[in-house]
């Protein structure tokens, strides 16, 4: 129910669409509910001449009126149909356009945490495939119930008027095709979770194994990962089969009903024919042309009940995923409560900071740490030691369990997150690359650039050159999967960052995919960009960073170390070994 | 086509028991209206002469009892259908896996990962649809459409005619709508596809959007592809809402033509009004049994689509093909294990040579590094020796052997690689480590932990081994999860093992730990694909690759004379800078 009330929202705007379509509906369905009755007209007709109680004349001037009249309907109904059907599709895609636009929205105000921890596949089909699954069940739901309701209210309406008694029996009759259906959809309802389980069970199977075939492939795994994928896939055949199954019974079962009254109505129609002249006094006089236009009524009255009933996996379809869509959408958003907002960083301090993820192993054991403006700074530290969660601490993708990071002396939480990324430019040890062309991906941390801009931007981050050699250079489309090594790549993001030219740099092991000759051009650009700037460089390479002002040595969760690259020598500690190690 | 439906071979007696009982359903169905006539037009006769009631009953509870077996014999066909429908695409989603794992990487790429998924995942479940709607209501049209036409030739030759005219006509009309709205949902298919792929892009992208603060940006420019993708869907709507006017129009001409004619005939007394009511009663339900089949079209454009794709797929004939005629043997320390002849290579589609010319030998229980700047061609070299790509140019021989004689399974056994990309599966510690040897004691896994210089974390987690590792392994650092894919390797103890750039996340003290820990096994061949200098010093042998050519081979002293490259490498790395 709180899924349709979510869903509900949507149609609030289309006031004037829902009465709309409705009027339309108010045209075309009465005009179908006349056609059997002026083809009944019709066959009256045909029995007057027969009978003689007609001029031939006379004949022909009805017959041709009733044509006239049922043309009329025909026209009518086939305008008005036109106008319903698509008006319908267009305004609730519309409606789906949004319900998707929001859920994309929702997908970037999330806390990276609660992305970090969701399969991607399956958030995806969510936006994708759950949004299209709702989309059918609503506008084959929307249809049959505008379409029902009118040609219920019209055909219980013309029955009452034919005949009170056998309406009545249709009317009581009717409910338990309801309740049939009813019983079905809730006791089919488990297996359709246990299919939408299923399945997205078995697309993180295909994911992970599609996304990493070259490691499966190395190790012969082949065999042994369709064992587990054919395990799962078994798993879905069974919950599979019986949800479609059961909800296949439901138009079966409706039509049993309806068939059913059918014969009921005509037999007892047939017993009321040979006793009408006995039971005048109870308003029922009935004629075998009044059974037969009857019988034409109860299956207009059945129809709605099976289309709808058709149409119930589609709608039961909907609702499941109209719940997962809903998972999402009730998701908390990333908190920002800051309000302050920063232009300038002067100083950075982290202060006894604890932090760790999903409460596992404890990443820091109150680090303290202080970054001044204009300085290089340097992290460094074994492998694990938590030199990346700084940089989820620093850009706020994650908050400390406890200490604070105070940025101008102003606890970060009080800043605003947007004002505070503002100054801050990082480039990550995965690279991304989204499917554009090479300019698109540059201009992406700054869109109003120019082309001269990109093109110094390039030029400086080293990857002019290759960008010239591409097929079709800056318009050339990429993307992750394909056509650039993972160096390639890596300088893609180093331009990016370039042309975006914050106050704070934060690389993160940006070069460890760039050669070693590429990246010495690329510090030397580097260097030049933060002179004057602050900037923050973790890395490996320790060669990259003994030109730092201040060297942090990280280890077990806290500073063990620091100071400049000769005094960490001289120390003969921690450093100077992780430093002689590489020369062996 | 013929490729995806082949699974339906195993479904044989439900696909033909399955529209059988839908055609015992229809026909049961058909007969109602002819019992209801018998019952008003000679029960009621009988009945006000005096005979008893027994021909209104009679016909009355016959009527009922073809209802319910109406009911059971549609039952059956819907179990079958679901037996039938869900089995194939069970079937058709594993063979899909099958294929895809038999695919070069080349191939896959090709295909694009994303959509290969989507095969398994969507595509899939709408063929299977397509076949459960075909076996339980598009039977049903055609048998009521053509159970009409006999029922009308039965009441009246000429007018039957009329029905004759009409079937046609309505099915061109159909027909006509159908390709058009197909075609136009292709397009709006592609849409789609552009949103998923643009979904899945911002997702990875999460931190360096929200870093950069272009939320904003990304929403926008979704909206435009949502708004394509609207734009598209409006013209097929617009196209598919013909279907049911126009239907009804046809057939409601009908109508008045069977009225106008009847007319006559009734006059000339060759039908009675009763016939009248019959004949529009199944002009009718050819109307229905038409809607309802066109209601479906969406879901078999969407599934013949779909088939499309997947077919193209199974017909595909994979680039790598798996000719086994040598035997995997055993060669001695120091004889040629791996030699590159004039090996040059290109990616499918593509002009320019990746590697060109290679030249080269390495013996068994070598050491030996590969170092070149990005996109030289080092990894390549490693691609092609695993098989994951062949030879465009050249020879490739292993153990004296083409690469292209062995059973794939044997050189891959033969062969350990890390990867560069160090990938994790959802699991254990454990269950990922078996990976490379099925049957390791926990002894033997903790010794390549030890080796692979995991041991130190790994031994700090209550459950030890039996850790559980998230997808993608997400809850582990960049260099734990190498770590962890060394071990991996080191477990399957195989004859050559192969580091593409596998130990960049690793500090430079674990990076040597761990070179010396592989060296002190014996006889085994190292190849270390690196961009550090410093990590292959102590190799045999260092290839210096640049630019798809080998620029020199030999020992690391040998090669600062020798080469300028190698000796920039070097000293870039080592020197600090202004010195």
């Amino acid at each position: 129910m709180k899924n349709l009330k979510f869903l509900f929202k949507y149609f609030k705007n289309s006031k004037l669409n829902l009465i709309l379509s409705f009027l339309c509906a108010l045209v075309f369905v009465p005009c179908t509910l006349l056609i059997p009755f002026l083809t009944g007209k019709v066959v009256d007709v045909f029995t007057l001449i027969i009978e003689n109680k007609i001029t031939y004349q006379e004949y022909i001037n009805l017959e041709i009126n009733y044509i006239i009249y049922i043309s009329l309907c025909i026209i009518l109904v086939v305008i008005f149909q036109y106008i319903f059907e698509s008006y319908v599709n267009i305004f609730i895609e519309r409606i789906i356009v949004n319900i998707r636009n929001d859920l994309y929205s929702k997908l970037n105000s999330l806390p990276i945490k609660v992305i970090d921890s969701h399969l991607h596949g399956d958030l995806i089909s969510r936006c994708i495939n759950d949004v299209d699954n709702v989309s059918t069940g609503l506008i084959s739901g929307y249809k049959q119930l505008f379409q029902g309701i009118i040609t219920v209210i019209f055909t219980i309406f013309f029955m009452f008027f034919q005949n009170w008694l056998l309406g009545l029996i249709v009317l009581v009759f009717t409910p338990f095709g309801f309740f049939i259906s009813y019983l079905i959809i809730k006791y089919g309802n488990k297996y359709f979770k246990k299919q939408a389980k299923e399945t997205g069970d078995l697309s993180s199977i295909v994911l992970e194994s599609f996304n990493n075939i070259e490691v499966i492939k190395s190790f012969n795994f082949e065999d042994e990962s369709f064992i587990k994928f054919e395990k799962c896939n078994k798993k879905l055949y069974k919950a599979g089969q019986k949800a479609q199954f059961v909800s296949s019974l439901v138009n079966p079962s409706t039509r049993l009903i309806t068939n059913s009254i059918y014969g009921i109505v005509g037999l007892i129609g047939a017993l009321l024919v040979v006793y009408s002249g006995n039971l005048g006094y109870l308003g029922i006089d009935l004629t075998i042309g009044g059974i037969m236009s009857f019988l034409q009524y109860t299956n207009q009255f059945s129809k709605p009940l099976n289309e709808v009933s058709g149409c119930v996996s589609e709608i039961q379809t909907g609702m499941n995923s109209l719940k997962r869509i809903k998972e999402i959408i009730d998701l908390d958003e990333d908190i920002d409560n800051g309000k302050t907002e920063v232009s300038q960083i002067n100083k950075i301090e982290l202060k006894n900071i604890c932090f760790e993820y999903n409460d596992e192993k404890q990443i820091f054991k109150n680090l303290n740490l202080e970054i001044v403006k204009g300085k290089k700074v340097a992290l460094v530290g074994p492998t694990g030691c938590g030199k990346t969660t700084i940089i989820n601490l620093l850009l706020r993708f994650y908050d400390p369990n406890s200490g604070e990071i105070l940025i101008n002396n102003i606890n970060n939480l009080d800043i605003k997150k947007s004002s505070l990324r503002n100054n801050l430019s990082m480039v990550l040890q995965d690279t991304w690359i989204f499917h554009g062309t090479v300019l698109d991906n540059i201009k992406f941390s700054k869109p109003d650039a120019s082309l001269e801009e990109v093109k110094e931007a390039c030029k400086k981050a080293n990857c002019y050159d290759f960008i010239k050699r591409l097929p079709k250079g800056f318009d050339t489309v990429i993307d992750d999967e394909s056509g650039l090594s993972n160096g390639e790549k890596q300088l893609l993001c180093i331009a990016r960052m370039m042309l975006k030219d914050s106050d704070i740099l934060i690389l993160d092991e940006a070069t460890s995919n760039v050669d070693t000759r590429t990246e010495l051009k690329i510090s030397q650009a580097m260097d030049n960009l933060m002179k004057g700037r602050t900037s923050i460089v973790i890395a490996h390479r320790l060669s990259t960073i003994k030109s730092s002002d201040l060297i942090y040595v990280l280890k077990d969760g806290a500073i063990i170390e620091k100071g400049k690259h000769e005094e960490l020598l001289l120390k003969q500690g921690f450093y100077s070994k992780l430093y002689y190690s590489q020369f062996n | 086509m013929k490729k995806t439906l082949y699974s339906l071979r195993n479904y044989k007696k439900e696909l033909i028991f399955g529209p059988l009982f839908k055609v015992i359903e229809v026909i049961f169905e058909l007969l109602i209206p002819f019992l209801m006539k018998y019952m008003i037009d000679v029960g009621i006769k009988s009945a006000n002469n005096g005979e008893g009631l027994n021909k209104i009953i009679i016909p009355g509870v016959i009527i009922l009892c073809f209802v319910i077996v109406g009911f059971c014999s549609t039952l059956v066909c819907q179990y079958l259908a679901s037996i039938a429908s869900q089995g194939f695409g069970t079937d058709l989603r594993n063979r899909i896996y099958q294929k895809v794992c038999g695919l070069s990487l080349d191939d896959i790429e090709k295909f694009n990962k994303g959509n290969l998924v989507n095969l398994i995942t969507n595509d899939s479940n709408r063929i299977q649809l397509g076949v459960a709607l075909l076996i339980r209501l598009v039977i049903r049209a055609p048998v009521l459409v053509i159970g009409s036409l006999i029922c009308s030739f039965i009441i009246n030759v000429e007018i039957g005619f009329i029905f004759l005219a009409i079937v046609p006509l309505v099915s061109i009309i159909l027909g006509l709508i159908l390709y058009f709205s197909g075609k136009q949902y292709l397009k709006v298919q592609s849409k789609v596809d552009k949103m998923t792929g643009y979904t899945n892009d911002s997702l990875k992208g999460s931190r360096v959007i929200r870093a950069l603060n272009k939320q904003d940006i990304v929403i926008q420019n979704y909206k435009e592809y949502n708004f394509e993708y609207f734009k598209e869907s409006k013209t097929a709507n617009i196209i598919a809402a013909f279907i049911n006017p126009l239907t009804f129009l046809i057939v409601n001409i009908a109508i008045i033509l069977v009225i106008y004619f009847c007319g006559d005939f009734v006059l000339n007394s060759k039908l009675d009004d009763g016939d009248l009511v019959a004949l529009i009663s199944y002009l009718n339900q050819i109307l229905m049994a038409l809607i309802v089949v066109s209601n479906l079209v969406i879901n078999f454009t969407r599934a013949l689509s779909s088939m499309k794709r997947v077919d193209a797929l199974l017909t595909y004939g994979p680039t790598i093909k798996n000719n086994p005629i040598v035997e995997n043997h055993k060669i001695n320390k120091g004889d040629e294990l791996i030699c590159f002849k004039d090996v040059s290579f290109k990616y499918l589609d593509s002009e320019n040579n990746v590697i060109e010319k290679i030249n080269l030998t390495i013996n068994k229980g070598e050491f030996v590094g590969i170092i070149g700047g990005t996109g030289s061609g080092k990894t390549t070299l490693i691609k092609l020796i695993e098989r994951f790509v062949d030879v465009s140019e050249g020879e490739l021989l292993y153990k004296g052997y083409n690469v292209k004689d062995y059973d794939i399974k044997t050189l891959r056994e033969d062969i350990s690689l890390v990867n560069q990309k160090s990938v994790l599966f959802n699991g254990t510690i454990k269950s990922n480590l078996l990976m490379g040897k099925k049957d390791a004691t926990d002894e033997e896994i903790t010794k390549a932990l030890i080796d692979s210089e995991a041991y130190s974390f790994v031994k700090e987690y209550n459950d030890y081994i039996d850790h559980e590792v998230l997808e993608g392994g997400k809850n582990f650092s960049g260099g734990q999860k190498q770590r962890l894919s060394l071990a991996r390797s080191l477990l399957k103890n195989s004859e050559v093992l192969i580091l593409d750039d596998s130990t960049s996340a690793l500090d430079y003290l674990t990076d040597k730990k761990v070179r010396e820990n592989i060296l002190k096994r014996k006889d085994v061949t190292l190849i270390i694909v690196s961009q550090r200098a410093t990590s292959l010093m102590n190799a045999d042998k260092i290839i210096v690759v640049d630019n798809g050519k080998i620029d020199s081979i030999g020992k690391h002293e040998e090669l600062l004379n020798k080469s300028k490259i190698y000796k920039e490498i070097y000293d870039s790395q080592t020197l600090a800078k202004g010195e």
